[in-house]
């Protein structure tokens, strides 16, 4: 193929077009996906405990995500407009190999318009008794078709990356199930599911603090307070786990294929990840702020509250590790000052096992802030609280000398081959931490008491600014992860198997890349302000006498 | 009104940050070009230059130095006085019967000897990660791959037995890709 094989249009950037619409795409599409996954919990937790603020909240929740359900669909017919465009002979060759599953995905929507429409129109009607079952049971059947929308489009994303089912030269052998399950689809699926809940739960929390601050009455601001702090919980919860579904997307990566595992963790793309570790650094900040900030609703978490400068000093030390590049870019002058490319003393902290282990402390120290804050107002009452307490304190301290034990030996005491074999056992010293605290807290918090009550509403107007940070952060780092995601395929569309002819085919650096992501996270959020204006007046009615002629 | 105004500038002054940060706070690094079918003069080609070229793909289109640092894929600074012994070992699966057959038959046919340890992981060193360089991954053409063989025995300290190809001799095209034809 040649330059001109590509169709132009006169004023349109081929390239920047696709990438702009097919990130708007992925944005909302993320979104859509991920909010009725939870929606579908908060109203299960709502029937169990027969509390119906869960039900009002979930509802909310799902009203907002309806109108992003038509932008969803208009940005990815604007994509597929597009790609025929722009990319015609790349697209014919992926429809060839997809064909199926691509008719599949078409009447897929059929099913999951259906199933969101009744979940969302069915709402009030299908209330109480069975019929709150079956409206349930259309909520799983929603998420359902979802997930499998998603893992579709996934596949032919990932196929792109990690092409299966072809030959070397790039002709299809027949076998769609082996093209749809390639090597990188099952690392993706399991990265973007977990993602995307984070997300959701990231631009939901932008909304009710939104709607805290525009609030007209305590009752309004402590609705939106409980949903935002809900909200958040739902970021954290996912946000907790995505760094190991990183892990092993990239463990994955390395493992099809080394050449591109290097491309997206050295040379130009390295430094991606000191401005990733400042995007997450970014959302790990704003989400225990919050969470700190949240303290203050209850008099009974005012005991924590010393502790709480601890945790925040070693998280922005956690940070500053992780922000801290390995080998420097520098001039010969500047080479000579420093004594070769790596800093003297801070040199160390810029290999993987240091990183690491920062990343786990994050983790740990962020789950020990909502632990803080889960207690806040209760008493524990059962008679081995004192012992739970100290193994729990035993567990952390066992868990994160470990993390730093073997961050530091493999780290800095084996061969460089050997230097990430500790991100595994780290990450799963971690997962213990957590999980075995949740589970003594869970028992050791049955029937506690409650020392003050939760005044929700008590909230400071600039802790909902951090609910706003952690919805920026998240869209601007999800369009930087897709930037890399993409460019390690370098100038092919198809990995080592059809090549990219274009004028394009040049892997635009960072500065480039930050400038489309900034431009599509506007764009983004200008049409999610859009989203939430209109789910704002669906709401509102205007009584105007004399309008209307007076029926008799 | 006045919340949507603060909302909106405080989403876009972290926008800003981010974008600032990416554009003015790192250093800016201009991706390789894509590689393209380089024309070589070989009318007045020196073995030196010659060298120098399949240096220069090594490092470039190759992209080889990225893997062969003896991390991921052995260095090849010794790998012309280790060929006698790779030959001769049982695993080895090729033909050659010299240092330059043995090193075109690793450049490509990887998988026909693996050095231990540098195997595909779960293969027990019987399947290579390193492409085929004349495959549409790499791109070689034949005297692409000669100008490699020529540095790589330079490299390795051995006598250079490449014959640079003759001016006018047309360089045999890499692998086509055929992406699009499909089985109906």
């Amino acid at each position: 193929m040649t330059e001109a094989d590509y169709p132009t249009i006169k004023g349109v950037n081929s390239r920047i077009a696709v990438w702009l619409v097919a990130q708007l795409h992925l944005w909302f599409g993320a979104f859509v996906v991920a909010v009725p996954m939870f929606v579908f919990i908060i109203e299960a937790i709502g029937m169990a405990t027969r509390d119906e603020r869960y039900d009002n909240m979930a509802y909310e929740f799902i009203k907002v995500s309806i109108t992003a359900y038509s932008l969803t669909a208009l940005l990815g017919g604007l994509l597929s407009f597009s790609l025929v465009l722009f990319y015609p002979d790349l697209f014919k060759y992926l429809s060839m190999i997809f064909k199926d599953s691509m008719f599949a995905y078409a009447l897929l929507f059929f099913a999951e318009s259906a199933a969101l429409y009744i979940y969302y129109y069915g709402w009030h009607w299908l209330q109480g008794g069975n019929k709150k079952w079956v409206h349930l049971t259309f909520g799983l059947l929603l998420n359902a078709v979802g997930c499998l929308l998603m893992f579709l489009a996934n596949s032919w994303t990932t196929f792109m990356m990690s092409p299966a089912a072809v030959d070397a030269a790039g002709v299809f052998n027949g076998n769609t199930w082996a093209a749809i399950h390639n090597f990188l689809w099952n690392p993706l699926n399991i990265h973007r599911v977990v993602a995307n809940v984070a997300y959701g739960g990231s631009v939901v929390g932008a909304y009710a603090a939104f709607k805290f601050l525009s609030a007209k009455n305590k009752e309004e601001r402590a609705h939106y307070d409980w949903m935002g702090f809900n909200a958040n919980f739902i970021a954290i919860s996912a946000l907790l786990p995505l760094p190991f579904a990183g892990y092993y997307l990239t463990a994955e990566l390395y493992a099809y294929s080394q050449q591109m595992g290097i491309t997206l963790m050295g040379g130009v793309f390295a430094w991606l990840f000191i401005i990733q570790a400042v995007l997450i650094g970014a959302l790990f900040l704003s989400a225990n702020y919050y969470l700190w900030c949240g303290m203050g609703r209850s008099e009974g978490a005012y005991r924590y509250n010393p502790r709480i400068k601890y945790i925040a000093i070693v998280i922005v030390v956690a940070f500053l590790v992780w922000f801290t590049p390995h080998t420097l870019v520098l001039t010969n002058a500047e080479l000579k000052s420093l004594g070769g490319p790596y800093h003297q003393y801070l040199g160390v902290l810029g290999i993987m096992p240091a990183k690491n282990t920062a990343v786990n402390f994050l983790l740990a120290f962020t789950f020990l802030s909502f632990m803080y804050y889960r207690r806040a107002n209760k008493i524990a009452t059962v008679s081995w609280a004192t012992t739970g307490n100290a193994i729990q304190i035993a567990l952390f301290a066992a868990g994160l000398l470990n993390i730093v034990i073997l961050g530091v030996y493999h780290g800095y005491f084996t061969n460089t081959v050997y230097k990430v074999a500790a991100s595994i056992p780290q990450v799963l010293t971690t997962l213990v931490i957590i999980v075995a605290s949740t589970v003594i807290d869970a028992f050791m918090y049955k029937g506690a008491k409650e020392v003050a009550p939760m005044r929700w509403g008590r909230m400071p107007d600039r802790s909902q600014y951090a609910l706003f940070l952690l919805a920026v952060s998240f869209t601007w780092l999800m369009g930087l992860m897709g930037y890399v995601r993409s460019g390690i395929r370098q100038h092919w569309h198809v990995s080592g198997i059809f090549r990219d002819s274009s004028p394009d085919a040049f892997t635009p650096g960072l500065g480039y890349a930050a400038n489309i992501v900034s431009i599509g996270t506007i764009l983004f959020m200008a049409m999610v302000i859009f989203v939430f204006w209109l789910s704002t007046i669906s709401g509102r009615h205007a009584v105007v006498k004399g309008y209307w002629k007076e029926q008799a | 009104m006045i919340n949507f105004l603060k909302v909106s500038v405080f989403s876009l002054l972290m926008v800003g940050a981010f974008w600032g940060f990416s554009n003015f706070g790192i250093p800016q690094i201009k991706p390789a070009d894509p590689p393209g079918e380089a024309k070589i003069d070989l009318s007045n080609m020196t073995m030196e230059k010659f060298i120098a070229l399949g240096a220069d793909l090594f490092e470039n289109k190759g992209d080889c130095a990225l893997c062969h640092t003896g991390r991921r894929a052995p260095k090849l600074n010794k790998v012309a006085a280790n060929a006698d012994k790779a030959m001769k070992d049982p695993a080895y699966k090729g033909t050659a019967k010299t240092v330059e057959e043995y090193l075109r038959e690793s450049m490509l046919k990887p998988s026909l000897y693996v050095v231990p340890g540098f195997g595909k992981k779960g293969t027990n060193d019987t399947e290579s990660p390193m492409p085929d360089i004349m495959g549409a991954k790499v791109g070689f053409n034949e005297i692409e791959v000669l100008a490699a063989i020529a540095y790589i025995q330079d490299l390795s300290g051995s006598e250079i037995t490449v014959q640079i190809p003759k001016p006018g001799a047309a360089p045999k095209a890499p692998e086509a890709s055929k992406a699009g034809d499909c089985k109906k």
